[in-house]
């Protein structure tokens, strides 16, 4: 290959005295810097809109999102398991004070014709409750002593049996 | 050669591309430029043209297979694109697109960069009444010095038809002149 400048401006001399064909002064200089600045522009939106590939980059962010929205419902879950504990223990709380006094004192309070829907709700509210309670007290001594070792076993057992069924 | 093969290696490193592409604008900037003017005639229509050629160039040399050389590669793009633009654009000055002398040399004098003068105009004028085929591999060989090899890779018509078409075409030129004069 012949020197490429010469030979460019040899083919350049050629149209222009041949053909009579004439170009802007400069023109190929300015022309280099449109190219490569077109050529630039074309290959920008693929690094500016997201330096990652959408391959790797939708599956990150389809992670971020799931973790988030996972760490929020844990959340949210703890909070209704509180909730729920804080209720049987009220309900725990108020129900001895209802078989004392408040059931009797009401009682008297009753006419004879409601005392048969009075005692239905009663019933349903004080003493339906209270043996789910026990139930669930029981329960919760059956998952305990699972974590409890084997040598300790009977003392939990006994213990736990005493304090929450007999008592 | 070994500039081409070292160039094509460049090009298709990305690390290197566009100091490569840099290098490439260098070398066939001009080249291409008359190539596409012949074809297109007025010089704005030629500008155009040869962005387009080079960005397709940008895109396409990754897939460039190396089955021609790459400047045979160029002018084939650069002549595709020249055609496209003439076919989109319809001009009716190409002879490529429309037999219609008049329509030619009108267009080439109507441009601001033509400041041919009477003999320039007849040679004009005596290339615009060859035939497609006879024109093209004229201006290929006799403008852009290209070799018949190079200019059968880009046009894919055999050699021996291409040194048959362009004799033919010096012959009429010299005629036509002469009939001017």
């Amino acid at each position: 290959m012949k020197n490429s400048n010469q030979q460019n401006k040899d083919i350049s001399k050629l149209h222009k005295e041949k053909l009579g064909m004439d170009i802007p002064n400069d023109f190929f200089a300015k022309s280099k810097q449109t190219i490569l600045n077109k050529v630039i522009q074309e290959e920008q939106p693929r690094q500016t809109i997201f330096w990652l590939r959408p391959m790797i980059a939708y599956p990150i962010a389809a992670s971020i999102v799931l973790a988030i929205a996972l760490t929020l419902w844990m959340q949210n879950k703890d909070i209704d398991t509180t909730e729920q504990i804080t209720n049987t223990e009220t309900i725990k709380t108020i129900s001895p004070d209802m078989l004392d006094g408040d059931f009797l004192t009401s009682s008297l309070l009753i006419s004879e014709s409601e005392m048969d829907t009075y005692l239905n709700s009663y019933l349903i509210t004080n003493v339906v409750i209270e043996a789910e309670l026990s139930q669930q007290e029981l329960e919760n001594i059956f998952i305990n002593s699972i974590l409890i070792e084997d040598s300790l076993i009977n003392t939990y057992l006994n213990k736990s049996l005493i304090e929450n069924i007999v008592l | 050669m070994n500039q081409e093969v070292e160039l094509i290696k460049d090009l298709k490193n990305p690390k290197l591309k566009n100091k490569a592409f840099k290098d490439l604008l260098d070398l066939y900037q001009e080249r291409l430029y008359w190539h596409i003017r012949k074809i297109v005639i007025t010089h704005d229509n030629t500008s155009d043209v040869l962005q387009n050629t080079f960005i397709k160039i940008f895109k396409g040399i990754d897939k460039f297979k190396e089955k021609s050389t790459l400047h045979t590669w160029m002018y084939r793009i650069a002549y595709n694109e020249s055609l496209r633009f003439l076919e989109q654009n319809k001009i009716k000055n190409s002879v490529s697109i429309d037999e219609n002398n008049n329509s030619y040399i009108k267009n080439l004098t109507q441009d601001s960069f033509f400041n041919g003068n009477e003999i320039q105009l007849r040679l004009n004028k005596a290339i615009s009444e060859l035939t497609n085929k006879q024109k093209r591999v004229f201006q290929m060989k006799y403008f852009d010095d290209l070799s018949f090899k190079d200019i059968s890779d880009i046009l894919n018509i055999s050699e021996n038809t291409l040194k048959s078409s362009y004799y033919s075409a010096v012959k009429i030129i010299e005629k036509k002149i002469l009939e001017q004069c």
